[in-house]
């Protein structure tokens, strides 16, 4: 019989049969153990809702809460000893299934005792029926003594048969990982298993990886490692919570690289350095990969990679083999950088720590050799040289483009300025640029660089290469009557941006004589402000010559050789001292131009008496009938540049550079004093020179007709020892 | 001058206005019609040129909610072959007052023409401040969904159209849908997810509910309850919210019950807003003893509640009462 019953307005009491609580009681009790015994079809869950909403609206939430622990305690308690006795090869499989079997109760006892939950529990500050099924279980399954430990012993040795490489149930594995999240991620997942499980696992690790060390090379150390890192990763994505992945790989790479760290780096014939010198990309990526789990690891890779490359490239700039060729060595230089920025984008993923490392190391070594700004000038001289031709614009601008990647490098960008100054002058008065696009290209690339200061006077030399053959265009339009003669080329250089100044001038032959008065009358008068002086040195000619009255050839040689050998038009025999006098040479140069037309074998168009190997002031000479070449055009060069060995001619143009600089210096200390003085004679000027700035007498005359020259200064009309500086 | 000179003839988004004669120098004003939600007015004015405004009834309705009118107006001359005058597309105009349209035309008409104006849209601004909705589009479509919706649940419960589910009340049963009670309650949700009696037999002894009772519980959920049918029920109703967990009707209840208290009432419903945690309907209930002073006017029936009800209860009306004595 049950009780029904109802408040009703308060005409009536309210009656409460005395023994309602222990009835209604035993019949939620009594159904609960018929859920817990699978035997719950017949019962209606609207009546058993109604017994306990109406409960608790009679205020008997507490005995019914406290009854309902009750019972599921002693249930559990059945449960773990049931667990307890299980056989050792169905340990888990029992857990498993009676923690299934406790959920699936403890989701229809939540369900029946709803209005609890709702309504009691959070007035008296319980915890509601779900949480308390997992308390309990907790509390009565899990801590159980017996069940506790070997519980995790269980888990471990899986673990353990798994890694010795037997297969094992994971899905039964990932279901007790799951309850064990379930009761409590930290409490319980956390204490209970992971802990352990990271503690055996580093134990377990630390044996492998002093096993491996001691008898793996430093790659396959490495391919090892990161094996296990993949394995560990894959057995939490199998069957342990995610939160274990970081902790799980964190012992890895402490146990398995941390702790081998400087081993391995510097393991003989396999380590860091065996790995950057023979361009091993995949062992240096797994190796970067590996490190940056572990506190210090690419700080260390980082500091020996720095360490190596510095002293290699030492060797590289400080071989005295290599400083012989230039362009082999910048070449070494470009190769050493592509090696490395391979490396670091491939294997270190373009760190840029490793960027920043290298950029600093490659500067360092490649500024110990006080040469590099000039063998970099050279480098470039060489691919301007015709060195592009042929080559496509792409190609023509990656090396333009490798060439200013190691002059970013440069601390002294000035002197390469200077060099490259010089280079390009050679190639532009020689004809020898491949093209006026691929200098202008550089430029603009070094103006980007080093702002339009820096490139100022390159520009310049550009710009004078164009105005000069509009100027030739112009002369010869103007002088028709000329087309039988001799044809000129003049190359106007504007004074300041071209090196060497030396004003120099020889005797010309006649005919071009003429020739180049009429040019100079031509350009002054288009130029009323301009000065024309000569630089006969630095000139070229083709000439036609006739030997032993049939063999004719075309010479192409320089301006003082053809001042020479013209003079045998008219003579059979002339002395050394003939020479001189009409062409009027320096005689250093003579004699090596003499040198280059007599002595060179299979270019010599003179002969020389007597026969001798040097050029002597008593010698005579003649044309040499019995010359002979297989080429119709012969070129003829100035017999220093065959001669002179490759350090000595280093060494000459290095003071060449440096002889210029000094006579900057001179200028401007001349050019501060004039300011100063506004007026000045010429013995005082030497004196106020001399006692600033210890320099040869000769030069500063020197640097003073200059100054003059490029008006600077001027000659006072009635005084010409007297100078007026000119604003 | 006749009626209908006055009138403008309208379909749901036309009106045309027939004039068969205009003086000069004349005002006509026409006759109400109504567009949308709207009264609206046409008038001709004429002096040297013709003048035709288009412009809503002055009302509560035009000065709160203006229309945003988009239309067309033409004018028809019965002279010459039905010659037609049209005035430029109008956009998304707000029409306040008769000056906001207004349409001058020069060219002279005499006799008979006529005046069409053909709406494109009707738009008022919403309520929230976002863009102005056209009193055409979807918003009227979804309410006549919702109204047909209901009306075809209800028909499920009161037709038993696929009943899968028989609640046996205490004197009578009644079909109802298994989704329909577990969509409206999480306890019905339970009831069903289990394999239980209930969905083994495909019933629900509720043995603590009336037939009647019970029907407009379900009238509720399936949201066809009748006003008069929940005043009658609204204790139980409450009780079946409070045991279900319905909270809809739990506030509905509630807010029901707040109006209506007396002497005749007011300890029942104390003791069911203790029972049921309805924490106004307590305190209204509480001051309307104390603070109105109607304890002296049921004291025998104040002395009964004071022996049976309980004691947390009594407590909390006797701190009302000190709390009013507080002053003396």
């Amino acid at each position: 019989m049950k009780t029904n019953f109802h408040i009703e307005a308060f005409k009536n009491r309210v009656s409460i049969d005395p023994k309602y609580f222990d009835k209604t009681w035993s019949v939620l009790e009594h159904a609960i153990h018929e859920i817990y015994n699978q035997n719950d079809r017949h019962l209606s869950f609207e009546e058993l809702y109604r017994n306990a909403y109406n409960m608790v609206l009679l205020n008997f939430g507490e005995r019914l809460y406290s009854g309902l622990v009750a019972t599921m305690t002693a249930h559990l308690k059945e449960i773990a000893r049931s667990i307890e006795a299980t056989q050792e090869g169905s340990f888990l499989e029992e857990m498993n299934r009676k923690w299934n079997s406790h959920n699936k109760e403890l989701q229809l006892i939540g369900d029946i005792l709803m209005y609890m939950d709702r309504t009691y529990v959070p007035k008296n500050g319980k915890i509601s029926v779900h949480e308390l099924g997992l308390k309990l279980w907790r509390e009565n399954v899990i801590c159980s003594n017996q069940i506790r430990t070997r519980l995790l012993n269980t888990l471990l040795e899986m673990v353990c048969s798994e890694r010795a490489g037997e297969v094992i149930n994971r899905g039964l594995f990932r279901n007790i990982t799951k309850m064990l999240m379930d009761l409590g991620p930290s409490v319980v997942y956390g204490e209970e298993f992971e802990t352990h499980f990271l503690q055996v696992s580093a134990e377990f690790y630390q044996l492998e990886s002093q096993k491996f060390i001691e008898c793996c090379a430093c790659g396959d150390y490495l391919k090892k490692a990161e094996s296990c890192l993949k394995e560990e990763m894959d057995r939490v994505s199998h069957y342990l919570d995610p939160s274990t992945e970081k902790k799980i790989t964190d012992v890895v790479a402490k146990e398995m690289i941390e702790n081998h760290m400087l081993t391995l780096i510097h393991m003989e014939n396999s380590g860091l350095v065996s790995m950057l010198c023979e361009d091993k990309y995949e062992d240096l990526g797994r190796m970067y990969n590996l490190f940056c789990r572990v506190t210090d690891g690419l700080a260390k890779i980082l500091e020996v990679m720095t360490s190596h490359i510095r002293e290699s490239g030492k060797k590289l700039v400080t071989d005295p083999e290599r400083l012989k060729d230039p362009v082999e060595f910048v070449q070494r230089l470009l190769d050493e950088k592509h090696k490395y920025d391979k490396i670091i984008n491939f294997a270190f993923n373009d760190d840029k720590l490793f960027q920043n490392a290298f950029k600093s190391s490659f500067e360092y070594f490649i500024n110990l050799n006080p040469r590099s700004p000039e063998f970099i000038s050279l480098f470039v001289d060489d691919k301007l040289r015709k060195g592009l031709e042929g080559v496509r614009e792409d190609d023509a601008e990656i090396a333009l483009d490798k060439a200013m990647m190691l002059f970013r490098y440069l601390r002294e960008k000035d002197m390469f300025e200077k060099y490259y100054n010089l280079h390009m002058a050679k190639r532009l008065l020689s004809g020898k640029t491949v093209s006026d696009d691929a200098e202008r290209s550089l430029i603009v690339r070094l103006k980007t660089e080093c702002g339009y200061q820096f490139t100022s006077k390159l520009e310049g030399m550009l710009t004078d290469m164009k105005t000069s053959l509009e100027t030739m265009q112009g002369f010869y339009a103007s002088h028709p009557e000329l087309s039988d003669s001799p044809t000129l080329t003049v190359q106007v250089l504007t004074s300041g941006f071209w090196p060497t100044q030396s004003t120099v001038i020889c005797n010309l032959p006649a005919e071009l004589s003429a020739l180049c008065k009429k040019f100079r009358s031509y350009y002054l008068d288009t130029h009323t402000d301009g000065r024309l002086s000569w630089q006969t040195h630095m000139g070229t000619a083709d000439i036609k010559a006739t030997f032993g009255k049939v063999r004719k050839h075309e010479l192409n040689v320089s301006t003082y050789q053809m001042c020479v050998l013209m003079l045998f038009n008219t003579a059979d025999r002339l002395g050394y001292k003939e020479i001189e006098q009409a062409t009027e040479i320096p005689a250093s140069d003579l004699k090596r131009c003499l040198q280059s037309l007599a002595l060179v074998k299979g270019r010599n168009v003179l002969r020389k008496e007597p026969m001798s190997k040097d050029v002597d002031e008593d010698d005579a000479f003649f044309v040499n009938d019995k010359f002979s070449s297989n080429l119709y055009r012969v070129k003829i060069g100035t017999v220093v540049a065959q001669n002179e060995s490759e350090p000595e001619k280093l060494e000459t143009r290095r003071q060449q550079v440096e002889e210029e600089g000094r006579r900057s210096q001179i200028e401007a200390v001349i050019v501060r004093i004039m300011k100063s003085r506004k007026k000045l004679d010429h013995s005082n000027l030497m004196a106020e020179v001399t006692e600033q700035f210890h320099a040869n007498p000769t030069e500063v005359k020197k640097r003073i007709e200059s100054l003059v020259d490029r008006d600077f200064m001027e000659r006072d009309d009635n005084d010409r020892q007297l100078y007026r500086y000119l604003a | 001058m006749s009626d209908s000179a006055y009138r403008v003839q309208t379909t749901p988004r036309l009106a045309q206005w027939r004039i068969e004669n205009l003086a000069s120098c004349t005002y006509r004003k026409s006759d109400p019609f109504k567009i949308g939600n709207w009264n609206w007015h046409l008038s001709v004015e004429k002096n040297r040129v013709l003048f035709v405004k288009l412009f809503p009834e002055i009302s509560n309705l035009t000065r709160d909610n203006p229309p945003i009118a988009s239309f067309i107006v033409r004018v028809v001359s019965s002279v010459g072959g039905r010659q037609a005058i049209t005035h430029p597309e109008i956009k998304d105009k707000v029409l306040k007052n008769n000056e906001d349209f207004v349409w001058a035309i020069e060219v002279p008409l005499t006799g008979k023409f006529i005046i069409d104006v053909e709406f494109l849209d009707l738009k008022t601004a919403s309520p929230n401040g976002g863009e102005p909705c056209s009193i055409w589009a979807e918003g009227f479509t979804q309410q006549r969904s919702n109204a047909k919706a209901i009306e075809s649940l209800g028909r499920m419960l009161t037709e038993g159209i696929h009943t899968d589910i028989t609640i046996n009340a205490s004197d009578g049963s009644i079909g109802a849908h298994r989704a329909v009670l577990a969509a409206r309650s999480p306890v019905f949700r339970s009831m069903f997810s289990h394999n239980l009696q209930e969905k083994e037999l495909s019933t629900i002894n509720i043995s603590d509910m009336s037939l009647e009772s019970c029907q407009a519980f379900l009238y509720y959920l399936y949201g066809i309850i009748k006003h008069e049918e929940f005043l009658t029920h609204r204790l139980a109703l409450l009780q079946a919210a409070d045991k279900y967990d319905i909270s809809d009707l739990r506030d509905v209840c509630h807010e029901s019950l707040l109006e209506d208290i007396d002497t005749k009432n007011v300890l029942e419903r104390l003791q069911n807003a203790s029972l049921y945690q309805l924490m106004k309907l307590k305190m209204s209930c509480i001051r309307y003893l104390v603070k109105f002073g109607k304890i002296y006017e049921i004291r025998d029936d104040f002395n009964t509640f004071l022996r049976n009800a309980d004691r947390d209860l009594i407590s909390e009306v006797f701190h009302e009462v000190l709390d009013a004595w507080k002053g003396f």
